[in-house]
């Protein structure tokens, strides 16, 4: 991943990135909220998290502490969209 | 004015609601969990505030498991149409309102078997009297929080383990006391809690809410567009999206979050203990009146700030009307929408003049509703 890419965290719905999102806000860490590409080709309609590379571990855990299932996760930099593990 | 129809709605509302509900269409007016822009992006921020509000106030663990209705009629027939299935059984009490009773009837025609845990004639229901209608596949027990008709204080914390030791639901109707009584669903085992937004939470009508334990899964009452999984064909099976299918009523959310957040700066319990003081204070006036005859329980603890009572030999609607129109006090006669209550109190042939409390209500309120039914039920008749 190069040093300007962000990740995109992928979620069913804006309920589930509003849900995680607090739950990492709660913990000090901000991150922000955007519509998922449609060229992910995770979920129609679906709702991310955009955050720097080394908050994505804090957001695995947000999303599992809050029980709520990640789509996808995506490195998102000016050349496009690369699916993470 | 002497507003005491606070179980009908509240009124007013606080100016915070007011004030949040303009703002919400003047400056966050996008349509929350659809679109990506900024007015969008806001209204979405409001209505999870909300259900965090909501959670904290009810002791939900997580805010998810509430879902939005327009009001608490649609949360109960969500919770009774989506879990009940042909073949289960159900019990409801008698003093159950129309929005349980209905809905509990028109299943009964689609197979489901109900039975009615009988009231004592205070109108509360014992959690033996709930006890011994169960049976061997009795899947939901039904229960009002408190009364609409007189106050009645259900204990429901009670009721909740007698359903927990046998693996029963517990859906409660909170329709007169969220915001009224401190709940706290963790607590008294409540499975499902349907409230309205517009009595005691202080939001504005076509508000309402209904939370639903985990892992319970609901069969929608409505389908269509939630904001996500929008390549399926079928309903999303997670929530809160899997219920609130159409553009949420965000305006009226806003609203309902200032209410609430109104409420857990105040406190429930403080707002339990004034209502109690002024429904002592209401209770003590009217029975003074000779010509009165109040219903209910008489103790305190086991009701709420609902008051039914009937002025001897005169029609509830017109000692209603006459309040409001010679004394300015609104207020609510007649069977309330809850007839099965009436019949399990006697008055199901007259109905009764209601006044309600709310957590606005003063002293003052009180001393002129005595005032005015004293006026009314010996001025005229000396």
């Amino acid at each position: 991943m190069s040093p300007q890419a962000h990740c995109l965290v992928v979620y069913a719905s804006l309920n589930q990135v509003h849900r995680v999102k607090r739950r990492l806000y709660q913990g000090g860490v901000y991150v922000d909220m955007v519509r998922a590409p449609k060229c992910l080709g995770v979920s129609g309609c679906s709702f991310a998290l955009r955050c720097e590379p080394d908050l994505l571990s804090a957001v695995r855990r947000a999303s599992l502490e809050t029980a709520i299932e990640i789509r996808g996760v995506f490195s998102e930099s000016p050349a496009g969209y690369c699916p993470l593990p | 004015m002497t507003y005491l129809d606070h179980a009908a709605t509240s009124w007013p509302k606080p100016l915070a609601v007011v004030e949040a509900m303009c703002a919400a269409i003047e400056r966050a007016g996008g349509n929350p969990g659809r679109s990506g822009h900024k007015l969008a992006m806001r209204a979405g921020e409001t209505v999870y505030a909300c259900r965090e509000h909501l959670a904290e106030l009810f002791g939900v663990p997580d805010p998810l498991r509430i879902c939005f209705t327009s009001n608490a009629t649609e949360s109960l027939n969500l919770a009774i149409q989506g879990f009940l299935k042909p073949g289960d059984h159900a019990v409801y009490s008698a003093m159950e309102h129309n929005s349980v009773w209905r809905p509990l009837r028109e299943l009964e025609r689609r197979g489901v078997r109900i039975s009615v845990a009988p009231a004592g004639p205070d109108g509360i229901v014992r959690p033996e009297s709930v006890a011994s209608q169960l049976e061997p596949n009795t899947r939901l027990i039904v229960l009002i929080h408190a009364s609409n008709v007189n106050g009645a204080l259900n204990p429901i914390d009670e009721v909740g383990r007698v359903a927990r030791r046998r693996n029963i639901r517990l859906l409660v109707d909170a329709a007169q006391t969220a915001g009224a009584v401190p709940i706290d669903v963790e607590a008294m085992n409540i499975d499902m809690l349907a409230f309205p937004g517009h009595k005691g939470l202080l939001g504005p009508q076509g508000t309402g809410g209904l939370y639903v334990r985990e892992p319970i899964l609901l069969e929608p009452l409505k389908m269509g567009g939630t904001g996500s999984d929008s390549e399926s064909p079928l309903q999303p099976g997670f929530a809160p999206d899997r219920y609130e299918s159409g553009t949420l009523n965000s305006p009226g959310i806003a609203g309902l979050n200032e209410g609430v957040k109104y409420l857990l700066q105040r406190g429930v319990g403080e707002i339990q203990r004034q209502e109690r003081t002024l429904t002592e204070r209401l209770l003590g006036g009217l029975a003074e009146i000779r010509q009165v005859h109040v219903y209910g329980p008489s103790n305190l603890s086991e009701r709420t700030g609902v008051v039914s009572f009937n002025i001897e030999g005169r029609d509830p609607v017109t000692v209603a009307d006459q309040l409001d129109c010679r004394f300015e006090i609104a207020c609510r006669a007649g069977l309330h929408c809850a007839y099965l209550a009436h019949q399990t109190q006697g008055t199901a042939r007259t109905g009764t003049v209601r006044f309600s409390l709310g957590a606005l209500s003063t002293e003052g309120d009180v001393d002129v509703a005595v005032a005015a039914v004293r006026t009314l039920a010996q001025g005229e008749r000396s």
